[in-house]
């Protein structure tokens, strides 16, 4: 028969570290300004790098509606909706170019 | 399976797939009320080497609603986590599993259970329990000797009273299956189908031999009413809750090729749901099946067309020609608006309402003022049975009957005293019963069949 190993593995792992509140609040707070707020920016805002300090994955950006330029941020088990015009456009234009 | 595979998306899930609900005030504890979800569908016994058990990614819920509006005033939410011992390993126990922490047993489940007050994605949560202890499933003599013992301590009591069970039972539903959905066959009745076989055959419980995964819990009447009290008047309408239960996943699902496959992201969006059986398997048509299951009680309203216009009330004149001569006549059905929407109101049966009010919404409707009968019928309401469905749901309530006989006419002159019933309405039935006896102590459903030796027969 198998050893019995003392080790346990939870399946749920990838989950505990995305779903708690506390987590999920700290990663909310490292996502980049344009993500946070609701309303529409202007196409500098946008175009800022890349936060280095990002939230525990994953992760999910889709976009919403792209005529209203919406992005929608799915992790743990909140939703944000944040308007981006411009990155939409981009991401539409990768998109056809591919 | 009053509910099972009964639409397109949660086919593919049964993991997340309602099957059946049941509620009633508890027999050998009239101060409380058993409600038990169940899920997996057609869940075979011999299921190895990874059994079957409930989802981790799914959020499991039982809701109350106590004030008639349709939304919940309580819900109980079930997460579940599985835990391996030895990844090292293809099996699922290592020698005989006498005890819930006997260390043969490799793949275990434990779960949490989460009290949430008023909406349940906005009402304050309060965690009653966690690590509570699935039973493993029923494997076999060797693996699984002494089942009985192994459900028994997988029963907890929460420091609030309630007691909940979490595991493998067997399937108390029966249907012939294979017959019903045989362009709407019943086979006491073969000779009257418009395409006949030879002669009347015997029915077949498809369900037969089968096993489901249970959510099962007790609460104290007290924590359901409204204003806390316990119920004792039948005419009150503080003593009726609207109950229903459902499976959620979150919004998201990311596949990676690596050590987490699957990883979730986003809110929970509500995939299968259940209040009174049989709604969705035959009531909603196909093209608003997934999305009926998306739904919430209190927007029912949109889905009222189905309920005075079944397509059902349609079909048995056409399937059995010549039997149904009134129903042909296609009545509108306010009595199944009233059955299955808003319960039936004080006045029309004697001694017996399960009125919520005005607001069409799918539940379960528990009188908790009425006592478990000495005698149950297991045709409730239509078997002169205050104590059955439509009065909650038993787990020996023959719902096919009952709904069967209630769409063919039989509940119509409860609210249209001109309309009379064709003869054969108060007759249907798919003559299955359960080979299995319900429990008589929580969880009630039997203990579910073992993988090694079990028949579908």
């Amino acid at each position: 028969m198998a050893e019995r190993a003392v080790s346990r593995v939870s399946r749920r792992s990838v989950l505990k570290r995305t779903a708690a509140g506390v987590a999920v609040a700290g990663g909310l707070a490292t996502l980049p300004g344009w993500a946070l707020a609701a309303t529409e920016l202007s196409s500098h805002e946008t175009d800022s790098p890349a936060d280095a300090t990002v939230p525990t994955p994953p992760l999910v950006a889709y976009v919403r509606d792209a005529s209203k330029g919406e992005i929608a941020l799915l992790v743990g088990d909140q939703e944000i909706v944040c308007k981006n015009p411009s990155l939409v456009a981009r991401l539409l234009s990768a998109v056809r170019a591919a | 399976m009053s509910s099972h595979r009964e639409a397109p998306a949660i086919a593919n899930d049964p993991v997340a797939d309602n099957t059946d609900l049941y509620a009633f005030v508890s027999p050998d504890a009239p101060d409380t009320v058993t409600i038990i979800a169940n899920y997996i569908p057609l869940e075979e016994p011999a299921g190895g080497p990874n059994f079957h058990q409930f989802g981790d990614d799914v959020l499991y819920e039982i809701m109350i609603d106590n004030d008639g509006d349709g939304v919940e005033n309580v819900t109980y939410q079930f997460r579940f986590t599985t835990q391996v011992q030895n990844p090292n390993t293809f099996l699922c126990n290592t020698g005989p599993i006498t005890s819930l922490t006997d260390p043969a047993w490799n793949i275990r489940q434990v779960y949490s259970v989460t009290k949430v007050v008023g909406p349940r994605r906005r009402g304050p949560a309060t965690v009653l329990g966690t690590s509570l202890a699935c039973p493993p499933v029923h494997i076999g003599p060797r693996s699984t000797p002494n089942y009985a013992a192994l459900a028994s301590a997988a029963v907890h009591t929460l420091p609030t009273g309630e007691k909940v069970f979490a595991g493998q039972r067997e399937e108390a539903f029966n249907v012939d299956l294979g017959s019903v959905f045989d362009l709407g066959a019943l086979r006491p009745f073969d000779d009257a189908h418009l395409i006949n076989l030879t002669g009347p055959q015997t029915p077949r419980d498809a369900t037969k031999g089968y096993n489901v995964h249970t959510i099962a819990i007790q609460v104290p009447k007290r924590h359901l009413t409204r204003d806390g009290s316990s119920p004792t008047d039948p005419s009150d309408p503080k003593s009726v809750i609207g109950i229903w239960a459902s499976a959620s996943r979150q919004k998201a699902r990311v596949l990676e090729a690596g050590p987490d496959l699957v990883q979730n992201a986003g809110p929970w969006v509500q995939v299968s749901r259940l209040g009174n059986p049989l709604i969705n398997e035959v009531i909603i048509p196909l093209g608003k099946k997934d999305f009926w299951n998306s739904q919430h009680p209190k927007d029912d309203a949109q889905f009222a067309q189905y309920y005075t216009a079944p397509e059902l009330q349609v079909l048995l004149p056409v399937l059995y020609p010549g039997v149904f001569p009134n129903l042909a006549t296609n009545p509108s059905r306010p009595d199944l608006v009233a059955i299955l929407l808003t319960g039936i109101p004080g006045g029309i049966i004697g001694g017996f309402q399960n009125f919520t009010g005005p607001t069409q919404a799918d539940m379960l409707r528990l009188n908790m003022a009425i006592a478990p009968s000495s005698s149950p019928s297991p045709f409730g309401l239509l078997g002169g049975d205050l104590a059955g469905f439509p009065n909650g749901r038993r787990v020996f309530d023959n719902v096919v009957a009952i709904e069967l006989r209630a769409i063919a006419g039989v509940t119509l002159p409860l609210v249209n005293p001109g309309y009379t019933p064709d003869a054969a309405a108060a007759l249907l039935t798919d003559g299955t019963t359960n080979d299995v006896a319900p429990l008589a102590a929580f969880p009630y459903l039997g203990h579910p069949h073992q993988g090694y030796e079990h028949s579908h027969d």
